[in-house]
C-alpha cells in the first residue's frame, strides 16, 4: 500500500515536470524575440565551431603585398596592417569570445552558486560573505577586470579569472536570494522534517528550485563577459597577439581608421550580433521562468 | 526618518572597509617581485630596492597595512612612482575631464531614455513600441568603444565636423569645449540609455495601470496631463534607485571611452597606471571610484527613503 502511494505520487509528479517542461519549451518556440536571439547566437556559434572551414584564408598569414587592402573578390572584408584577411581573423576571433564566454558563465555559476548557497543556509556567515560581495561590487566591474587581467598577465585563463571575480559577486547575490526564498517553502520543510540531510535538501530541492533567475542572470552575464572581453582585449590586456580576438582586430584598426575603416568595422558588427543575440536570449527565458527578475548588470 | 539615516550611513562602513582592504591586499595579486615589475627589465638592483622602499614593500605586512590605513585617514592615496607625485593631486588635476564627460553623458542618456520609455509606454505594443524598444536592445548590445571609432570615422575623418580626440577646457570657450565632449558623451550615453529606457517603459507601464490614473482620465483630465502630471511624475520615483546602478557604469565606461578619445581624464590616468604597473595609482584609483560608488549609493537610498516613505518603516 505504501509501496503504490509513493510511486504514483512519482508518476504524478513526473508527469507535472514533463508538463512543465513542455510548456516551458513551447513558450520559448513561440518567442519570436526569443527564437531571433536563438538563430543570432547559433550563427555565431557555428562559424567559431568550423572556423577553419568557412575561413577563407589562415588568420595570422601575412601578406604584405596586399597592406590595408580594401574588400575585394579575394579578401571579402579587406586586409589589415599585415595584410591578414579580416573575415578570417573575425571568423577565428569568435573562437576565443565564446570560448571566454562559456568559461566565464561556467566559473560564476559554480561559484555564485556555492557561495550563495552557504550564505543563504548559514546565518553566521551570510553577513560577512554579503558584505565582502558589496565591496566587489563596489568597483566598477570593468575597471577591476582590466586591473586584475593587467596585475596578472595578459593570457586567456587571466581575463577568464578577472572576469569571473568582477561578476561571480552578482550570481551569488542571486542565489542567495532564491535560496532564502525555497528553503522557507513547504516542501522544504517537509523534506526536512522527514529526516532528509539538509545538505540532500540543498541541492535536490532548494538549489535545484532556484535554478530559474540563475539561467537568466547568466545568459545576461555572458553577453556582457563577450564585451568586456572586447574592452579587454582593446586596451590591451587580453589574449596576446597574434591570436585574432575581436577587441584586438579593432584596436590594431583604430591605427589605420583613415586609410583601412574596414578593419575596424567588422569586428565591432560581429560583437554586436552576438551580444544582441545573447541578450535576447536572455529577455526570452526571463519572460517564460521568471518574469519578476530584474536586469542586473 | 533619522533612524533609516543612522541606520543606511553605518551600513556604509563595512563595505568601505573590504573596498580599502580589497585595494591595498592588490598589489600582493602580482606575480613575482612588484618592485621588479615596475622597474622594469633593463633595471639595476639598487633601482628595484629604492622603488621597493619607495613602494614600502620592504616592512612587514602588518606595518604596511598600519601606515596605509594612516595615510588613508588624511586623505592621502600614496605617492605615484612614475610621476612622482602624490595620487590624490594626479587624480584631482584630471578629475574635471571625467566629471563633464560623465554628466554629458548621463543628461543625454535620462533625456533620450525618458523620451523613448514614456513613448513607448504610452503606444505599448504598437510599431512606435517595438521601435524605440530595438533602439534600447541595440544600445545594450553594441560595445560603446567602437560606437566611439565609428563616429570618429564618420563625423571627424570623412565629413570634419568635429576633432578625433582631445580635451578642451571649458575655459578656452563653451563651443569648443563642447565640441570635444559631443562624442565622447554620445558613445558613452549609448549603454546607459538601453538600461534606463527599459527601466522606464516598465515603470510607466506599471503606473498606467494604477486606480487613480484610470480616476484622472475618467474625471475628464486630458491625456497628456495625465500621462505628464500622474504618471511620469511617479515613474520617475523608482528611476531613482537606478542612479547607483547607473554612476557605477558610467565610472566604468569612461575609463575605456577617455582611452579612445584621447582625453586626459581619470580614467586614462588610471589605464596608463595599469599598463605601467604605476601600482599606487592603480591602488588609489581604484579605492576612489569604489569610494564613490558606495557614497552615491548611499545618496540615493536615502534620496529614495526621502522620496517614497514607505521604505522607511519597512527595515
Amino acid at each position: 500500500m505504501n509501496d503504490e502511494g509513493s510511486s504514483g505520487r512519482n508518476w504524478h509528479q513526473q508527469l507535472l515536470e514533463r508538463l512543465r517542461r513542455s510548456k516551458i519549451s513551447r513558450r520559448l518556440r513561440y518567442h519570436r524575440l526569443f527564437m531571433t536571439g536563438l538563430i543570432l547566437f547559433t550563427s555565431v556559434l557555428i562559424m567559431a565551431i568550423f572556423a577553419a572551414l568557412l575561413a577563407p584564408h589562415l588568420p595570422n598569414q601575412n601578406n604584405f603585398r596586399y597592406r590595408l587592402g580594401a574588400p575585394n573578390h579575394i579578401f571579402l572584408l579587406g586586409t589589415d596592417g599585415f595584410g591578414r584577411d579580416v573575415l578570417s581573423r573575425v571568423i577565428y576571433g569568435a573562437r576565443v569570445s565564446l570560448r571566454i564566454g562559456v568559461m566565464v558563465v561556467v566559473m560564476t555559476g559554480v561559484l555564485g552558486t556555492l557561495i550563495g548557497a552557504v550564505a543563504g543556509s548559514v546565518r553566521v556567515l551570510d553577513n560577512v560573505i554579503m558584505r565582502v560581495m558589496d565591496g566587489l561590487m563596489a568597483f566598477p566591474a570593468i575597471l577591476l577586470a582590466i586591473a586584475l587581467a593587467a596585475t596578472l598577465g595578459a593570457s586567456e585563463t587571466n581575463v577568464v579569472i578577472a572576469l569571473t571575480i568582477a561578476y561571480t559577486p552578482r550570481t551569488a547575490r542571486i542565489v542567495r536570494a532564491s535560496v532564502l526564498v525555497v528553503r522557507e517553502l513547504e516542501y522544504v520543510q517537509a523534506a526536512l522534517a522527514v529526516g532528509a540531510s539538509y545538505l540532500r535538501v540543498l541541492f535536490r530541492h532548494i538549489l535545484a528550485n532556484s535554478m530559474a533567475p540563475l539561467i537568466v542572470q547568466l545568459t545576461f552575464i555572458f553577453a556582457v563577459s563577450v564585451l568586456a572581453e572586447a574592452v579587454l582585449s582593446f586596451i590591451g590586456v587580453g589574449p596576446p597577439p597574434p591570436t585574432p580576438t575581436w577587441g584586438n582586430i579593432i584596436a590594431d584598426g583604430r591605427n589605420y581608421i583613415r586609410e583601412a575603416p574596414w578593419v575596424c568595422l567588422t569586428p565591432g558588427i560581429a560583437i554586436s550580433v552576438t551580444v544582441l543575440g545573447l541578450n535576447l536570449l536572455g529577455d526570452g527565458l526571463r519572460d517564460v521562468l521568471d518574469p519578476r527578475v530584474k536586469v542586473e548588470r | 526618518m533619522t533612524r533609516y539615516f543612522i541606520y543606511r550611513l553605518l551600513s556604509a562602513f563595512p563595505i568601505l572597509a573590504i573596498v580599502s582592504l580589497a585595494s591595498f591586499l592588490f598589489i600582493f595579486l602580482v606575480p613575482g617581485d612588484p618592485a621588479a615589475e615596475l622597474a622594469g627589465p633593463g633595471a639595476t638592483k639598487d633601482e628595484v630596492a629604492r622603488i621597493r622602499s619607495q613602494l614600502g614593500l620592504d616592512a612587514p605586512i602588518h606595518a604596511q597595512m598600519f601606515g596605509y590605513y594612516r595615510r588613508l585617514f588624511r586623505g592621502d592615496l600614496g605617492r605615484s612612482i612614475l610621476l612622482n607625485r602624490s595620487v590624490t593631486d594626479a587624480i584631482l588635476e584630471r578629475a574635471p575631464v571625467t566629471l563633464s564627460l560623465t554628466g554629458i553623458a548621463l543628461g543625454i542618456s535620462l533625456t533620450l531614455a525618458i523620451i523613448l520609455g514614456v513613448v513607448a509606454a504610452v503606444r505599448q505594443n504598437t510599431w512606435v513600441d517595438q521601435s524605440a524598444m530595438t533602439v534600447a536592445l541595440l544600445g545594450l548590445s553594441v560595445p560603446d568603444f567602437w560606437v566611439g571609432l565609428v563616429m570618429i570615422y564618420t563625423f571627424a575623418v570623412l565629413l570634419g565636423w568635429l576633432p578625433t580626440g582631445g580635451y578642451v577646457e571649458l575655459s578656452k570657450g563653451i563651443w569648443p569645449w563642447l565640441r570635444s565632449m559631443t562624442m565622447p558623451a554620445l558613445a558613452l550615453a549609448i549603454t546607459q540609455l538601453g538600461l534606463l529606457a527599459r527601466m522606464t517603459r516598465a515603470t510607466m507601464l506599471e503606473v498606467l495601470n494604477q486606480d487613480y490614473v484610470r480616476t484622472a482620465r475618467a474625471k475628464g483630465v486630458p491625456e497628456r496631463t495625465v500621462i505628464d502630471k500622474h504618471a511620469l511624475s511617479n515613474a520617475l520615483i523608482p528611476m531613482v534607485t537606478v542612479m547607483g546602478l547607473i554612476v557605477g557604469i558610467l565610472l566604468g565606461g569612461a575609463v575605456v571611452i577617455e582611452q579612445v578619445f584621447a582625453l586626459p581624464g581619470v580614467g586614462r590616468l588610471i589605464i596608463g597606471a595599469i599598463l605601467r604597473r604605476d601600482y599606487p595609482v592603480i591602488q588609489g584609483g581604484l579605492f576612489l571610484t569604489a569610494t564613490i560608488f558606495v557614497f552615491v549609493n548611499l545618496a540615493v537610498d536615502i534620496l529614495y527613503a526621502f522620496l517614497d516613505p514607505r521604505i522607511r518603516y519597512e527595515r
